[in-house]
């Protein structure tokens, strides 16, 4: 094919060229053009490789059905494959890359695929299962290599491009003042509300649109072009006695008053449930410095589906060569873009409209001969064709294609040919009265038989270009997106949705529910808007459904060469040929699902728009049934591509979660600390000192805890206020503990269990008033526990005058800790409102801290989760910053220091309390040593079922310590310390550390399911350097608790770890609760 | 009996001369008190703003919910406390001395007072719970949520970037009151003559107001 520029017509605008890149080449296209038209324009006709057979493609039609020219586009972190060169705007300095070859697509080696096709039929890879020599596994093991290696198309931006591109685009998502947080490329999220939704802003969808903007309604119209008017955009013929570009202004400008929306470039890539549509909007230009696209979530009333028609081709020898292109394609390119796909054009076409492709290339000056299958057929349209000076044969199929070596091989000549007498399944057209005798009065109209013929090659026209045309198919992807079931229209020669069969509040308008004629696409959508205003108003629909001209295609799907073989592609996107279906049907893929799989026809970006239905007639003739019993596949969204990083929007990189922020961030930030994530949570990690990393930092401050006094942020401890005179009550019922006699003033731990007996979570409970607690809970299930409170209140007990509220944001909570806490504290609060008589261990109190510029209000417990005197200092968020100040320095002067969360899990771990890492959906009260809590004098959630018998065993894990052995330690019952010969071990040395996550097995038992080749007997939950205890120090649970294993040692495996390799670990177990075992240092 | 006074945190501040609460952490993108920051798209930096973004004071901040059998009397006392008239579910009525009163659920409101300056103190008819316990319970939340005001010819656009809720102009009328969630986490919508207030989580401001502002960059957004 060689393209060009027509000197004169299109819409683009010829005083604005734009430079574009394709293959590191510069070209120029013209403002208006697509990629396609300006490829086109330049004389490019080789853009692109099939997937498998590497044979050269060009352009082969004019929007998102595009099947041939399927290009990359841009580079580095903003590079896109895949995307279809007919449908790409071009905007100046976009660059375009071919794909799927190698080292280009105008020579690509790949191309000896070609050559040995035989071996690259439907499914080969599925037959290398088998292997070429039986050996099965072992070949495929070697094949699988070459065919991930050759498989795919394009290649994404990677992690390495996205990092390199983080830099270059650092800024280019957002403002000069405000420095951009996530770097790189940026996409939207959003959400539209309308009464109506037009889909399609081409005739029907105008027509539809303004008649429901006049009606009333609030209309949004998204078109996927960068300009409305759809097929009518540069055509000369006239809409309502306007020419075409007037008819459209007059819709749009209609539109604009009445406050329509409409977006271009927009395209509904799905339609769900409650007829949410799914929409992408691409930016107009892409390299800016914007967002790229959006992704738009469209909630409207009603939905109008006004998404035209995809021609369909014929499929014959050679049809994937550059230069072959669908027949209404090569009038658009013509009429709108002023480009023609070459210099002789033949026009194959089974359908009147293919005449107006003849004419107007014809009066483009050039060549054009057009082959019919029909005699006769073709109406005003062939008559203006034919005075273009288009020459016409009437009874003509296209047979092969030749191709130039010279060019790619790229459309040289046709053959024609003559659908033989003696075949049942010629088409005819009604009423013929000879084949020689061609009727003028004939519009063609449905044929019968099935679409499938046979023809010997009877003469070759010359031509650069072939232009086909078998008839056009509604685009009915979307609404088949609802599940909606297509039936086969006879006299379409296509599947269409029954008017009875559409969703509630959806219609179809114009062709794609088979009008194709303008005039009554226009009268449908103008109807379709009409009853989309009316329903929504309430009124009745205002008239009845227009008529509908007669269809005049013949159904003409694929033609084959009598007197030879040749590839004839139905999906050239996927290089799937009319013999691969057949080939499938032989192997036994009839059902059209297992067939679409087996060849992978319509798959992929393509969602058989141009082939699906012709590979359902071929597999129809190859099967010996009809279409409609055949069937169609199931479409599914998305109807064109979308960028994945659209569905993210701007929920990634520093926007993937919004953190979340104690009170106290800064404070602590300033002073060097260093932040870890707890859920959505930034907690202070450790506090840094000079030299210091985290594993020093956390001993030295548990230390300082143990030894003085330290300050700890709590603020992330959920909260929630409990109200109401069954207050009480209702955290008796919740709680397996009693709380309706605590008085006011103290707090009390508890413990809630789930419904089924397991331990939900754990946390302090304040009485402040006798109508009103205060309720802490762990920070992992502070929102789980919410909702679980507001559902047994809404719902299990509503005779319970109570409310809760999380008032979690509304504090800043700091635990002081240590023997120093008492003296550290009264330093920053009166001395008399902190002493062990006015606050006793579990009391709590509000009194006034002193910070820098006043006193403010704090709310103090003493409670302890380090086994340590300590209280819990809460004060409004707003003060948090002043309070921790004051008692940072109170601290300091005690000889302590503030500590992290590290610091915090090892004071914890060595008092063998328990977190959410112990109480992970598993854990009873009886495995976390809190059994004796439970009240056996009231009635509490999951009291029922805690009691089950698998629960109660006493052989199940339950929480101890773990300790590695040492080399020093005394030698354990049936082994010496450090070697491996007393439980046949395998560790090569004594280790003295594991992680958290490690399996506990039984040395004894190396292969049992407790032994190592087993699941184990327990596991490790979190392990610390211990600073009271010396050396390392693990928790978790083992079958039967430390009682069961008093004396005998344990083995710690981590499967995992040191490359795959794995560790193992000789242990003792021990009792959690080793440390201040009587509560002395908590209650001093 | 122990006494409690954080039950009402603002009274108490108020009352006692404590010194002025610090803000929620807010973002660097935004200039409280001064001048407000420019964010453009690059090659956009002298075009208009599209949205400005402005942070309130929340002087008081009630949640205050009724028993069933008392929906009528909290509804009365509420309106009389705050001199306003009862909002039906889903609105807001604006009342005396920069008090607002929301219905955000069947038994649940928001009372409130926002102030343009950075510190404000309660006005004193929300310095303590304005509802009697026997109706109901009152919570005190002024520490607990941060108020900005989002305003400008791209206000739809944002918005529309933000929530999924129905933000047409006819959904957002003055007095429009609504929970809708921006990247997951709750945020309350008051619909002004002045544009949009939001009351976000305070721990999550920072984050939240940081996308806001980032989201509004595209149509020329002035922070502070």
């Amino acid at each position: 094919m060689t393209g060009y520029r027509l000197r004169s017509g299109g819409v683009v605008d010829r005083t604005q060229p734009l430079r574009f890149a394709w293959d590191g080449t510069r070209y120029t296209g013209l403002a208006g053009d697509t990629l396609g038209s300006a490829m086109m324009a330049n004389g490019i006709h080789t853009v692109a490789r099939g997937f498998k057979y590497h044979r050269p493609r060009g352009i082969m039609t004019a929007g998102v059905e595009e099947t041939g020219a399927l290009v990359t586009l841009g580079r580095g972190a903003r590079r896109e494959p895949n995307a279809k060169a007919p449908a790409v705007e071009l905007v100046e300095g976009l660059e375009a890359w071919g794909q799927n070859a190698w080292p280009s697509v105008r020579f690509d080696v790949g191309r000896i695929n070609d050559v040995m096709g035989r071996f690259f039929a439907a499914g080969f890879y599925y037959k290398t299962f088998f292997g070429i020599t039986g050996r099965g596994t072992g070949e495929w093991m070697l094949f699988e290599r070459l065919i991930r290696a050759a498989a795919g198309m394009g290649r994404a931006a990677d992690p390495a491009d996205m990092r390199a591109g983080a830099g270059a685009g650092a800024g280019a998502g957002a403002g000069a003042g405000a420095g951009a947080r996530t770097a790189g490329e940026t996409w939207d999220l959003a959400h539209d509300h309308c009464d109506v939704l037009v889909v399609g802003a081409g005739p029907a969808g105008l027509a539809a649109a303004e008649a429901a903007a006049a009606g009333g309604a609030d209309v949004l119209v998204i078109e996927q072009d960068f300009e409305p008017g759809g097929r009518l955009i540069g055509r000369a013929d006239g809409v309502e006695g306007q020419p075409a570009d007037t008819w459209i202004a007059d819709r749009v400008a209609a539109l604009h008053r009445a406050g329509a929306r409409l977006l271009t470039r927009a395209t509904a890539f799905g339609l769900y449930d409650a007829n949410v549509v799914g929409v992408f909007q691409r930016a107009p230009d892409a390299n800016g410095a914007g967002p790229s696209g959006t992704l738009r979530i469209v909630r409207p009333e009603r939905v109008i589906l006004a998404t035209g028609g995809l021609e369909r081709p014929i499929v014959c020898g050679g049809n994937d060569r550059p230069g072959v292109l669908l027949a209404g394609a090569a009038e658009r390119y013509v009429a709108r873009w002023g480009v023609t796909p070459g210099a002789s054009c033949l026009v194959a076409t089974a359908d009147d409209a293919a005449y107006e492709t003849a004419a107007t290339l014809a009066a483009a000056g050039v060549a054009v001969t057009v082959a019919d299958v029909r005699i006769g057929a073709g109406g005003p349209a062939r008559e203006a064709a034919a005075a273009a000076g288009a020459r016409i044969h009437d009874g003509m199929v296209p047979v092969r294609v030749a191709g130039r070596w010279t060019a790619h091989h790229a459309v040289q000549a046709v053959a024609l040919g003559r659908v033989a007498d003696t075949d049942p399944e010629r088409p005819k057209a009604p009423d013929t009265p000879a084949p020689e005798a061609p009727a003028s009065s004939a519009r063609g109209g449905a044929l019968a038989g099935t679409g499938i013929a046979t023809a010997a090659i009877e003469r070759w026209v010359e031509a650069d270009c072939l232009a086909l045309s078998g008839g056009w198919s509604p685009a009915i992807h979307l609404v088949c997106h609802r599940g909606v079931k297509p039936a086969f229209d006879p006299a379409q020669g296509a599947f269409r949705i029954a008017e009875d069969a559409c969703p509630e509040g959806l219609a179809l308008a114009g062709a794609a529910d088979a009008r194709a004629d303008t005039a009554d696409a226009v009268a449908d959508g103008r109807h379709a808007g009409e009853t989309a205003a009316a329903r929504l108003a309430g009124r009745p629909a205002p008239r009845a459904r227009p008529g509908v001209t007669a269809p005049t295609a013949a159904r003409l799907y694929e033609v084959r060469w009598r007197d030879g073989k040749t590839k004839a592609f139905v999906d050239p996107q996927h290089d799937v040929t009319a013999d691969d279906v057949r080939l499938a049907a032989r192997e036994g893929y009839v059902s059209v699902e297992h067939m679409k799989r087996y060849t992978t026809l319509g798959m992929a970006t393509d969602q058989g728009k141009t082939g699906g239905l012709v590979g359902l007639a071929l597999l129809a003739e190859a099967t010996g049934r009809s279409i409609p019993e055949t069937g169609i596949t199931t479409f599914r969204p998305p109807y064109t591509p979308v960028p994945i990083a659209a569905f993210a929007g701007r929920a990634r990189g520093a926007d993937w979660q919004p953190e979340r922020l104690t009170p106290l961030h800064d404070v602590q930030a300033e002073a060097g600390a260093v932040f870890t994530d707890a859920g959505r949570w930034r907690r202070a990690w450790y506090h840094r000192r000079p030299g210091e990393g985290i594993e020093t930092a956390y001993v030295r401050e548990a230390r300082t805890v143990r030894e003085s006094v330290g300050m700890v942020d709590v603020s992330t401890l959920g909260k929630i206020d409990v109200m109401g005179p069954d207050a009480a009550e209702f955290l008796n019922r919740v709680y397996v503990n009693g709380f309706a006699k605590l008085p006011v003033g103290r707090c009390r731990y508890g413990v809630m269990l789930r419904d089924d007996g397991i331990v939900l979570d754990d946390g302090v409970s304040w009485r402040l008033a006798e109508d009103r607690f205060w309720m802490t809970t762990t920070t992992a299930e502070a929102a789980k526990v919410m909702h679980w409170l507001e559902y047994l209140i809404a719902w299990r007990w509503p005779e319970l005058r109570v409310h809760v509220a999380s008032s979690t944001d509304q504090w800043a909570g700091i635990a002081v800790a240590g023997p120093r806490a008492r003296s550290a504290l009264s330093r920053v609060v009166a001395a008399a409102a902190v002493d062990g008589e006015a606050l006793p261990f579990m009391g709590i109190v509000e009194t006034r801290a002193t910070v820098a510029g006043g006193t403010v209000p704090v709310r103090i417990g003493r409670v302890s989760f380090s086994g340590e005197l300590a209280y819990e200092v809460h004060v409004p968020a707003g003060w948090g910053a002043a309070v921790w100040q004051a008692l940072a320095t109170a601290v300091a002067a005690e000889g302590g220091a503030p500590y992290g969360t590290e610091a915090l899990g090892a004071l914890r771990i060595e008092k063998g309390h328990v977190t959410v890492a112990e109480l992970d959906g598993r854990t009873t009260l009886a495995d976390a040593g809190l059994g004796r809590m439970a009240s056996t004098k009231k009635a509490f959630v999951g009291r029922a079922l805690m009691a089950r018998e698998g629960l109660l065993e006493e052989s199940r894990p339950q929480l101890a310590h773990v300790v590695p052995i040492a080399a020093t330690d005394a030698a354990p019952a049936g082994g010496e310390p450090g070697t491996q010969a007393d439980a046949g071990l395998t560790t090569e040395a004594v280790r003295t550390r594991f992680g958290g996550g490690a399996i506990l097995c039984d040395p004894t038992a190396p292969g049992g399911v407790g032994g190592r080749a087993g699941h184990g007997i327990g596991w490790i939950t979190g392990v610390t350097e211990s600073p009271s205890f010396g050396g390392w120090l693990g928790i978790g649970f083992v079958e039967g608790g430390p009682a069961a294993w008093e004396g005998r040692e344990i083995l710690v495996r981590e499967p995992t770890v040191d490359g795959g390799k794995g560790r193992e670990t000789r242990a003792r177990v021990l009792s959690p609760h080793r440390l201040d075992p009587d509560g002395a240092r908590m209650r001093a | 009996m122990a006494d409690f006074p954080l039950l009402n945190a603002s009274a108490n501040a108020a009352a006692n001369e404590a010194p002025a609460p610090v803000g929620p952490l807010m973002p660097t993108q935004l200039a409280p008190g001064g001048a407000p920051i420019r964010h453009r798209l690059p090659g956009a930096e002298a075009a208009d703003a599209g949205i400005t973004l402005s942070q309130l004071t929340l002087a008081a901040l009630w949640h205050v919910t009724a028993w069933p059998a008392a929906l009528a009397e909290v509804e009365a006392a509420l309106a009389e406390r705050v001199d306003a008239r009862p909002p039906t579910p889903g609105s807001w009525t604006p009342g005396a001395d920069g008090a607002a009163l929301v219905r955000t659920g069947p038994l649940a409101w928001l009372v409130l007072a926002t102030a343009p300056e950075a510190r404000a103190a309660a006005p004193q008819r929300l310095a303590g719970p304005p509802l009697d316990p026997s109706l109901g319970t009152a919570l005190d939340l002024s520490h607990a949520r941060t108020a900005l005001l989002l305003a400008g010819p791209a206000l739809g656009a944002v918005l529309a970037r933000l929530v999924s809720v129905d933000t047409r102009p006819a959904a957002m009328a003055e007095g429009r009151a609504f929970t809708a969630p921006i990247h997951g986490h709750p945020v309350q919508w008051l619909a002004r003559a002045d544009g949009v207030a939001l009351l976000l989580p305070r721990s999550f401001a920072r984050g939240l107001t940081e996308l806001t502002v980032e989201t509004a960059c595209p149509y020329g957004c002035d922070a502070g």
